[in-house]
Formats: structure tokens, C-alpha cells, sequence
């Protein structure tokens, strides 16, 4: 037989909203100056696999930020991706590169010559598997994809956006998912 | 800027090509509304249009990627293409202005435009003309001239009155048989249809010229021997072939079974559904990572090969694949060019057992 708890009496919770409501009060208190909340799971989760979902827009600075952090997202990244393209195989030069090639997947960063503030980032698919990604990460960073096109993607970026920076970045890791 | 503006006429009124910019090879040509980035409907076709084997663009005047930025959306059909077609042959020769706005000549444009350059009949050009009458009617007040150039077949059927009503003058329309009328009425040199790379009379130009005829017939010798494997391969896989007594025979067994697989890299089980009427459906659970995955397409039996071949629009990026069937015993097997046995089990469903 299951013996339920015994439920508290009014003293004890009168004491327990007035722990909760100074806890409350302290972490007001202390927002400004404490790291933030880590993120729950299910956000990262469905961050990374619903491209539906829009989190809050701070969500990729605060992986960025967090180096544990990044390093969960990047191992969530790793169970859940299609691909990916990882630093050692970006290039053979160090520094800024303008394209990346792993497996059956090609990236290559091109400049709009209509617009020379963009680039076209084109991702190309050599394989021969049914499903294609919805959306490519780098560092914590969101892109939603195109629909695919012959195996290829292909969209217009600002040059100086960050998602461009890191794709260009010798040190970065792509995943496609 | 000075030159002369392309209206591409459409039966949602008139769209003008804003600008015409070279990309670079390796980019896919778009086509998009001016100042966007999102690619109109057409854009696949027109990088089609655009791109060697098929396009015209790459063949007449040299570059095989642009970026092409319209005033309005075009959705579908093919009569933008003589429009487009022009107005590459006025951005070659430097003539392209951005749009009416600075032109000072207009040239509006219906017709689709083969291979051999000819200019077949398009519909719905009176729809087109009616649509436009208010751009006709800005460019009078302005004083610039109009050009409007259509298929002759369509030509023939407007008299002198119809056009008035209209609110054009006959001497406007330029009735085209094929593309060389359209580039002559804007004083354009001609080009020279032949298979391969093509050729544009412009001075100066005779060594790009040889250098792009030397690509040119790189590319068709690498495309012909491309062409030839593919053709070993599947070029003969034709759903319309007739089929012999064993192939009937095999598609009767095969003909309402379910295929049970799992995708070799994405590791998720799929079931393909082979219908009546060569139809086929696929759908792919969602698991804890993906939502679920539907798709149709066709399927049929390759005439001669022991072979099951089935195309869908997404499954597989769409492409044509052709397993080997083989059938023992009342077990259906499915191997991979190689031999290899595929992960396939073909299930019978009751539109299977009452046939």
C-alpha cells in the first residue's frame, strides 16, 4: 500500500512562499550581474532539429558564450546531423577560406557580383541519399536551407554577417541537419 | 542611363528586367524580383534557359551563370524567354537599360524560343497587350518609342484596327519567325544558331570567340561521353518501352506490393508503395530527429533488364533508380548494380493478392 506524503500545514507553507518570493526577489536582484540560466534541453533539442522553431534570438550568442555549452550543442549536432564538415577537413590553408568539402558535401562561398555586400553560399550533394538537410549550423548558428535544387543548394548572404564569418572560418565546424 | 528596356509581358501585366548581372560560373543563374533575394518560380527554368547543355543564354553570348532581377514576378509558362533571350543579347552588346524609367527605347516581348532559334506561337497575347495599356500609355506621354515584338503566327491575327484599339501603332509591332527578327528590329547582330557553342557577329571579339568554341568543344566531348555512360546505364529505361512476356510477368508480381527498406544513410526505415498505373508513394516515419517524409512518383519495369525503375520528386533528389529484381521461389529480391542485395522486403498488400 502507498502511503501518500503528509501534507504541510499552513505555518510551513506560509514559509515556503516567503523562501520562493525571496528567491525571487534575489534573482531580480542579481540578473544583470550573473551568468544566464543554462538552456534547457528541449530548447537546444528542438533548436537543432525543428527548423520551424524559433528560439529566442539570443540563443545563439548564449552558445557561443558558454564554452560547455557549445561543446553539448556541437555533440547534439553530431547525433542528429546529416553531415558534417569538421575543422580539420575545411582546407589545407589557415585563415579565411571560401570553400569546404567532406564526403559527398561541398560548400563554396561566392561574391554576388550584382551586390558585392553579399555572397552566394552554395552547397552541392554528390550523394545518392534520399534525405536532405533542412538547416545548416556553425558555432550555434541557425540557417535555414532552401529547398534543394538538382542536390544543390544555393542562397544570398550579407558578407558580413556572422553565419558568412564563420563559414569562412578555417576552425569552424558545419553541420547539416 | 541611356539604352533600351525589355518589358516581358505576362497576362498579369507587364514585368521589366531591372538589370542583368554576371555571375560567377560556379553560382547557379536566379532569377528575382529586383532589390530581393527570393528566386521567382521560373528561376530553375531560367537557369536552365541560361546554362550549356540546354541553355541559350551560355551559347550566344558566353557566361554561363547571371543574375536576372525583374519588376514583378513571372510564375510560369515559357514566353518570358524571347524577352530574356533579347534582353541578354542587349546586355552582350551593352545596350541594356535598368528598367523604362531611363530607357529611351522600350521593347516589349512575348514569345517562347526553341533551339533552332524559331519562334513558336504563345497564348493569351491579346490578354498581355491589355494588361500593358498603361505602360503604353506613360510611354506616349513620355515620348519614348515601343517596340512590340510577338511570334508572327500570333502577329498575323491582329489587323490595323484591333492594335489602334489597342493603343498601338502598326508600325510598333515586329513580327518574329525567329530570334535574329527580334535582335534586327533593335539593331542587334545576329546570331548564328548551330549546335555547340554559338556565335555573335561583334567585332573585336574573334579570340574570346575561339577560346569559348575550344571550351565549347570541350564541354560537348565531355557531355557526349557523359551522355554515353548515361545512356549505357539507363538511357534506354523508358517507361514507354513495349514490355515482353516476362516483363509483364514481373510487373504483375510486383504490381501493389510494399517495399520495406531503411535509407543507408539516414538509417530511417521507409515504405514504397507500388500502385496501379505506375504510381508510387513513399513515406518515411518521423523519428525522435525528423518529421515524417511523404512523397509520390512513378514506377515501372525497364523493358528487357530484370529491372524495377521508380523516380519521385524528392526521394532521392529525384532521380531515376533501377534495381535488379529477381524472383525465387515466390521471394522477390532487389540487388544494386553490383549484385549486392538491398536491404528490401517486399510485402504483399490485398490490391496484390486479388490481382
Amino acid at each position: 500500500m502507498i502511503t501518500p506524503p503528509p501534507r504541510p500545514g499552513s505555518g510551513e507553507m506560509a514559509f515556503a512562499e516567503r523562501l520562493f518570493d525571496a528567491a525571487s526577489t534575489l534573482d531580480m536582484l542579481r540578473a544583470d550581474t550573473v551568468a544566464p540560466r543554462p538552456v534547457a534541453f528541449p530548447t537546444l533539442y528542438r533548436y537543432a532539429t525543428d527548423p520551424a522553431f524559433e528560439p529566442d534570438p539570443a540563443l545563439p550568442g548564449t552558445i557561443a558564450a558558454d564554452a560547455r555549452l557549445a561543446t553539448d550543442f556541437a555533440a547534439l549536432l553530431r547525433r542528429v546531423a546529416l553531415a558534417s564538415i569538421p575543422p580539420a577537413a575545411a582546407a589545407a590553408t589557415e585563415g579565411e577560406i571560401d570553400g569546404r568539402h567532406a564526403g559527398d558535401w561541398r560548400i563554396r562561398i561566392r561574391r554576388v557580383q550584382a551586390n558585392p555586400n553579399q555572397v552566394w553560399v552554395i552547397i552541392d550533394y554528390a550523394g545518392r541519399d534520399v534525405d536532405l538537410p533542412q538547416s545548416l549550423f556553425v558555432d550555434g548558428v541557425r540557417q535555414p536551407l532552401p529547398p534543394a535544387r538538382d542536390g544543390r543548394f544555393q542562397f544570398r548572404l550579407d558578407a558580413d554577417s556572422n553565419l558568412v564569418r564563420l563559414l569562412r572560418d578555417i576552425d569552424s565546424e558545419v553541420f547539416l541537419v | 542611363m541611356s539604352g533600351i528596356a525589355v518589358v516581358i509581358a505576362t497576362t498579369q501585366g507587364p514585368v521589366e528586367v531591372a538589370a542583368i548581372s554576371a555571375e560567377h560560373p560556379d553560382v547557379n543563374s536566379v532569377a528575382c524580383m529586383a532589390g530581393s533575394d527570393n528566386e521567382l518560380p521560373i528561376s530553375a527554368a531560367y537557369n536552365g534557359f541560361v546554362r550549356l547543355p540546354t541553355g541559350l543564354v551560355q551559347r550566344y553570348f558566353e557566361h554561363s551563370a547571371f543574375l536576372l532581377e525583374l519588376s514583378g514576378s513571372i510564375d510560369t509558362g515559357e514566353s518570358w524567354k524571347l524577352g530574356a533571350f533579347v534582353a541578354h543579347a542587349l546586355h552582350y552588346n551593352g545596350r541594356l537599360a535598368r528598367g523604362t524609367a531611363d530607357a529611351d527605347r522600350v521593347v516589349w516581348v512575348t514569345g517562347d524560343i526553341r533551339r533552332d532559334l524559331g519562334v513558336p506561337a504563345v497564348g493569351y497575347v491579346e490578354d498581355k497587350l491589355r494588361r500593358s495599356q498603361a505602360l503604353f500609355r506613360e510611354l506616349a506621354v513620355r515620348g519614348v518609342p515601343v517596340n512590340v515584338l510577338m511570334p508572327a503566327e500570333n502577329a498575323a491575327g491582329f489587323d490595323g484596327s484591333r492594335l489602334a484599339e489597342l493603343g498601338i501603332g502598326p508600325d510598333s509591332v515586329v513580327a518574329v519567325n525567329t530570334a535574329n527578327d527580334a535582335l534586327a528590329a533593335l539593331g542587334l547582330p545576329a546570331v548564328v544558331a548551330r549546335n555547340g557553342i554559338g556565335r555573335v557577329h561583334r567585332r573585336g571579339a574573334a579570340r574570346r570567340r575561339w577560346m569559348v568554341a575550344a571550351a565549347g568543344a570541350v564541354l560537348i566531348l565531355a557531355g557526349a561521353a557523359g551522355g554515353i555512360v548515361w545512356y549505357l546505364t539507363f538511357g534506354n529505361a523508358s517507361a514507354d518501352l513495349p514490355l515482353s512476356v516476362a516483363d509483364v510477368k514481373l510487373r504483375d508480381v510486383l504490381y501493389g506490393r510494399t517495399i520495406h527498406g531503411t535509407s543507408t544513410i539516414s538509417k530511417r526505415p521507409f515504405v514504397m508503395n507500388l500502385l496501379d498505373g505506375g504510381v508510387a508513394t513513399i513515406e518515411m516515419p518521423a523519428d525522435a530527429i525528423r518529421p515524417p517524409f511523404k512523397d509520390h512518383g512513378s514506377w515501372w519495369v525497364w523493358s528487357g533488364k530484370n529491372r524495377i525503375c521508380y523516380q519521385f520528386t524528392r526521394f532521392s533528389q529525384g532521380k531515376m533508380r533501377c534495381p535488379f529484381i529477381s524472383v525465387e521461389d515466390g521471394t522477390i529480391t532487389a540487388r544494386r548494380g553490383d549484385g549486392t542485395p538491398m536491404n528490401w522486403d517486399f510485402r504483399r498488400t490485398a490490391a496484390a493478392v486479388a490481382r
